[in-house]
């Protein structure tokens, strides 16, 4: 079956992705396909770049890129909910002043429709809230 | 109803919650805009979402009884509440704005049961 993620918690404060990567592991272990995770309300926090976790313990951004690079999953970020926490890419930083980024590819500011093809698209969206 | 494409949006932040409430119907009216049938259910506590006599939080906290009033012109016509949880917080349908309407546990599983997709927020 082919599945999406929608993610709505932050990193380390919510088990929310912790969860979410650990079924995604699960799912692809199984044979299914992982097309998309969408990261929703504190859920764009998955995309900060900046993530910088102690030596010895998960990380959880590189472990969203590995999802990405070794089974090409998409890591879509709600566009609207990443400017309003102050995660922007390069693009967003420069068309709104601000001094810095922290987002980059693969994870994509992209708008809530995409939450909607996604559904459209897939035989399960499963939530994993905050 | 049958499964036509319906979009089932299940709402459970009250107001001044944070964004929370605002982020959950931001999808709401994205799904409508998107031109497909959205139904709008608020159990637990997002049940206080429909009450009609909002203001603005403290400064800078926008009400979110605007964009509540404004579904109609999203062709969303009905908000559904779970009587359960009105009964619970104490009030009863006509507490709520106009487009207002409990349901039921039965009514509510069917509307679950009758949806192509749904979102819980």
């Amino acid at each position: 079956m082919r599945y999406a993620l929608l993610v709505m918690g932050a990193p380390y404060s919510s088990q929310a992705p912790h969860s979410a990567l650990r079924f995604a592991c699960a799912l692809l272990t199984q044979g299914h396909t992982l097309d998309s995770v969408f990261f929703y309300q504190d859920g764009v926090h998955n995309a900060s770049f900046l993530m910088t976790p102690p030596q010895d313990e998960d990380n959880l951004y590189r472990q969203w890129l590995a999802l990405n690079d070794e089974h090409g999953v998409a890591l879509d970020v709600c566009i609207a909910a990443a400017l309003r926490r102050g995660l922007l890419n390069e693009a967003e930083a420069k068309r709104h002043g601000q001094p810095g980024y922290n987002v980059a590819a693969p994870f994509e500011l992209t708008g809530l429709g995409q939450l909607l093809e996604l559904q459209q698209r897939c035989d399960r969206v499963i939530t994993f809230a905050a | 109803m049958n499964q036509r494409d319906t979009l089932l949006i299940v709402i459970r932040s009250a107001p001044h919650d944070g964004i929370r409430l605002r982020e959950s119907l931001d999808a709401l009216l994205v799904g409508a805009a998107f031109g497909r049938p959205v139904v709008p259910l608020f159990m637990g506590q997002g049940v206080l979402a429909l009450l009609p006599d909002q203001t603005p939080g403290a400064p800078g906290q926008k009400s979110t009884l605007p964009i509540i009033q404004m579904l109609e012109m999203y062709d969303i016509e009905t908000l559904y509440l779970a009587e359960r949880d009105v009964t619970a917080s104490g009030l009863s349908q006509a507490d709520f704005v106009a487009s207002a309407k409990t349901l039921d546990a039965g009514q509510v599983q069917a509307l679950f049961h009758d949806a192509r997709h749904v979102l819980t927020f």
